[in-house]
């Protein structure tokens, strides 16, 4: 299925209620050239393993206990490449002339984040591998919400915690170009990191709602936060994280470097997220999910967002209908029987139209284990 | 002219201080009056005297520059609703009144007027006089005299109330017009209620109908493009040699609190080097980061800056192909190491038309000029030539493009630069000559033209280059006699190979057409 038929195809479904949006005309513009295989999908294209833990995070104290998560990553990365030592499962995508950046979510923080003691663990297995301290750096976009989880007080020293405003900004010469609503600002440039220091990228999302693209996962993680001006696809009722999300991702060098998707599922958002002001919207899927297949993984998010929802007797992430609407943020942020904008979970699928993966949940080899 | 009886004493001061009186324009530089609220600033030299009675009167009243967040559906817009008075400059008002000012906007009033190159009385806060003269000596450090407006489209202005709000639009997006009375066949197009591109119901939503100019221009041709704001108006001067560029920002009242040296990503059309960047509030060391041309278009980012920044730009002194003069006319000889050739100025086309570089070592153009002609040398590196079977050198070749080829466009009108003549040599000795109007494809003369020059080549096959040369009377580009120091618009091109067929360009056209005037570099006779 092409992206026009998928388009089509998603117009035909009746439940819908309001329509897609035509295929905005993208027009991206970078010189680098793909890798021979590009990070996404990864040679896991289509695996997905998750590791359940009951006792990984306290729902009361949202503790983390790390001896716990230390042991489901291990699990998880040998269980994905075969290997029985993990450090040979890291190996396999770094080495000691690698900079890597971990990209994390700290846009709910401190109620909905990528976990500090999460990516603290990613961080001391890269190590492991030989790849030095200060060519780590776990980095956001921007700059106000990376500071809040302190990942500095976590981590090794020499590891640096940076956003594209306290570190070498965006590159000029990689962007997408499109024209949403008659903006004039039709840009969304790379982060320079990305481009001009990163060899490769550990993407480290959390389980979020989100109240425009349906879910936040691996794809929205790597596409909204290594980009600037990308707010503007959801400005309006209906948007246009559909198309935007996966055409981000395949921008030269960012999908050849992300080579390892870890979602954190430790603690989730169910409805208002991206962020987390009411705690009554917080979860505790106590999971990690591991790939190199961001669509494969993020798949799963969704059911695994919605099921909660069902489980709350709210409305469905799919659900298009005007009538949940509303103009006021206050009623959204308030009652998870609203929408702010038209949820687009769809944007999964469509990246899988881009080749960024498997959406078909037939052909996605899941393996599931609980320590 | 009169002081008003309120502000005698405070004109007698100026007059002592700065020699100036009431309504009297401060020596070397654009006037800015203010009222005897802000009497400091006339004692430091930074302004005149708001004038009284009928002086007073001619100026306008306009409504202070200002930002709102205006609701739209799904929330509050992040596009700030920009009250600008630049769409009544443009309309026609010379002189501006800004009476009453509320707080926090007696900088940006008087930013705007100089921008939009108005006089104006300031009528400031008393708690803004001391930032009202700190702009006011930015302002006078940073003048000059004004440069020739650009704009992309021209208005046919009608006066009504919708076509007001239309150019409000117009300005709000930095699509760049000029009011007309009549179209003008310089600018890419005309705006005109009524016309069945422009039909006059349209006017009625002016966000749409400015969303229809952009739509018809193509963002690709627009003079300025501003990325990473919604709230900062372009303004751009020049005269093909250089531009000056003004930014007036209205957001926070035109404070930028982020030090951000990547505030705003400014593409402007045309091959320029930044001379100068003043930024107001910014360090004096602030420069632009990360120039770039890209096709035909230079690139580069403003740090986070203060209600104004003014960015002087230079034509880039390689967009320059010097002529030598030669006392005599001298036989065509296709031969870089003849005397005629050997010294001669040149330049090269060693990219696509994207600015990319080409395949193989660069094509190489030389120029001489006599009081007769302008000769053209191009010395062309092949691996295949892509040649016409059975040329016809003694005649002229239509469709000459279409085969290995040189080519040179020569525009003599810098008002009307859509028409230029077209001269082409293939390394066979043909050739074609061509009249372009681009503002009037069905009118011009085409290959029908004939401008008299004549051409000779040669192919070295061992060295795989071949040599063209041009003769061009002067009087076929130009309608005034040649002397040192004129500068002629000037396109160079060559197309080789057949699979892959290759273009070579001096100056990135962007597109795939050669004939993109505003891309074209200059000739000058030195």
């Amino acid at each position: 299925m092409d992206r026009r038929e998928f388009l089509a195809a998603m117009a035909a479904v009746p439940v819908l209620g309001v329509q897609p949006r035509p295929i905005p005309d993208y027009r991206i513009v970078t010189n680098y050239k793909p890798a021979a295989q590009p990070g996404m999908p990864g040679p896991y294209r289509g695996r997905v393993v998750t590791v359940h833990s009951p006792r990984c995070i306290d729902e009361v104290t949202e503790q983390v206990d790390v001896p716990t998560v230390r042991a489901m990553i291990a699990r998880g990365m040998t269980t994905l490449t075969g290997d029985k030592d993990p450090r040979d499962s890291w190996a396999r995508f770094f080495n000691a002339q690698d900079f890597v950046g971990i990209k994390v979510n700290a846009s709910g923080a401190p109620g909905a984040m990528s976990m500090p003691e999460v990516v603290a663990e990613i961080a001391n297995n890269l190590i492991a591998v030989g790849v030095k301290p200060t060519n780590i750096v776990i980095h956001e976009r921007g700059a106000g919400q990376i500071l809040l989880p302190h990942y500095d007080r976590f981590v090794p020293a020499g590891i640096r915690v940076e956003s594209a405003n306290t570190w070498l900004g965006l590159d000029p010469d990689v962007y997408v170009d499109a024209n949403f609503f008659g903006e004039e600002d039709t840009r969304s440039y790379l982060i320079r990191m990305v481009t001009e220091q990163f060899t490769k990228i550990v993407n480290v999302p959390n389980m979020k709602d989100h109240g425009a693209s349906g879910v936040t996962g691996c794809l929205k993680n790597i596409a909204y936060g290594e980009f600037n001006n990308v707010a503007r696809s959801h400005y309006h009722a209906q948007t246009e994280t559909l198309t935007f999300i996966g055409t981000l991702a395949t921008v030269e060098p960012l999908r050849s470097r992300t080579v390892l998707n870890i979602m954190d599922g430790l603690r989730g958002v169910w409805h208002a997220g991206p962020f987390s002001r009411n705690r009554k919207f917080r979860f505790y899927p106590k999971q990690l999910k591991f790939g190199t297949d961001p669509v494969a993984i993020d798949r799963f998010l969704i059911d695994i967002i919605d099921d909660k929802r069902k489980k709350e007797g709210v409305i469905s992430v799919w659900n298009r209908d005007m009538k949940y609407f509303s103009t006021n943020p206050e009623d959204w942020d308030r009652d998870p029987n609203m929408n702010r904008s038209i949820r687009e979970p769809g944007h999964i699928e469509y990246a899988a139209t881009l080749g960024l993966g498997v959406y078909d949940t037939n052909q996605i080899h899941h393996t599931e284990l609980t320590i | 002219m009169k002081p008003a009886p309120s502000t005698v004493a405070l004109a007698a001061i100026a007059a002592l201080v700065c020699g100036a009186k009431a309504g009297q324009r401060v020596e070397g530089r654009r006037p800015v009056y203010v009222t005897s609220v802000a009497a400091s600033l006339v004692e430091q030299g930074l302004a005149a005297l708001a004038p009284a009675g009928a002086e007073a009167a001619a100026f306008e009243a306009v409504p202070h520059p200002r930002i709102r967040s205006v609701p739209t559906v799904a929330r509050a817009t992040n596009v700030p609703w920009v009250d600008s008075n630049g769409w009544r400059f443009q309309r026609g008002i010379k002189k501006a009144n800004y009476a009453k000012l509320p707080a926090g906007v007696a900088a940006l009033a008087a930013a705007e007027a100089f921008t939009f190159n108005v006089d104006a009385i300031v009528d400031p806060d008393p708690a803004d006089v001391d930032e009202l003269g700190k702009m006011l000596r930015f302002l006078k450090a940073n003048d000059q005299s004004p440069l020739p407006a650009m704009a992309n489209v021209g208005v046919v202005d009608d006066r009504s109330a919708a076509m007001g709000e239309v150019l409000n639009m117009l300005t709000r997006h930095n699509l760049l017009y000029r009011v007309v009375s009549a179209p003008d066949p310089a600018l890419s197009f005309t705006v005109q209620l009524g016309t069945p591109d422009f039909p006059s119901d349209a006017a009625k939503n002016p966000v749409e109908f400015a969303a229809r100019v952009r739509a018809k221009l193509g963002d690709d041709n627009r003079l300025v493009r501003l990325y990473g704001t919604s709230t900062v108006l372009a303004r751009l001067t020049g005269d093909g040699k250089r531009a000056r560029l003004y930014l007036l920002a209205f957001d926070r009242n035109g404070r930028r609190q982020a030090d951000d040296p990547q505030a705003v990503r400014v593409r402007v059309l045309g091959w320029y080097r930044a001379s100068k960047l003043a930024a107001y509030g910014a360090a004096p060391d602030t420069a632009p980061t990360d120039l770039r041309h890209i096709g035909n278009t230079t690139e580069f980012w403003v740090p986070s800056f203060n209600t104004i920044t003014i960015v002087d730009l230079d034509a880039d002194a390689s967009a320059v192909l010097d002529s030598a003069y030669a006392a005599q006319d001298f036989e065509l000889e296709p031969d870089p190491d003849s005397a005629e050739w050997k010294t001669a100025p040149r330049v090269v086309a060693g990219v696509d038309r994207s600015g990319q570089p080409a395949p193989g070592p660069p094509t190489e153009i030389r120029s001489r000029w006599t009081k007769q002609h302008l000769y053209l040398l191009y010395v062309c590196p092949y691996t295949e030539l892509n040649l016409k079977p059975n040329p016809t050198p003694t005649v002229e070749t239509p469709q000459l493009w279409n085969w290995d080829v040189a080519e040179a466009f020569i525009g003599s009108d810098v008002e009307h630069i859509g028409r230029y003549k077209e001269f082409e040599v293939s390394p066979q000795g043909e050739w074609v000559d061509l009249a372009i109007d681009r503002d009037d494809p069905k009118g011009q003369e085409g290959m029908k033209w004939n401008s008299g020059f004549t051409v000779r080549s040669r192919i070295d096959a061992r060295a795989k280059i071949w040599y063209g040369v041009m003769r061009i009377p002067f009087r076929s580009i130009d309608a005034r006699p040649p002397e040192a120091g004129r500068e002629l618009r000037l396109g160079l091109f060559r197309i080789s190979g057949a699979d892959p067929r290759q273009r070579h360009v001096w100056r990135p056209t962007g597109t795939d057409s050669f004939h993109v005037p505003q891309a074209f570099g200059t000739l000058r006779l030195r």
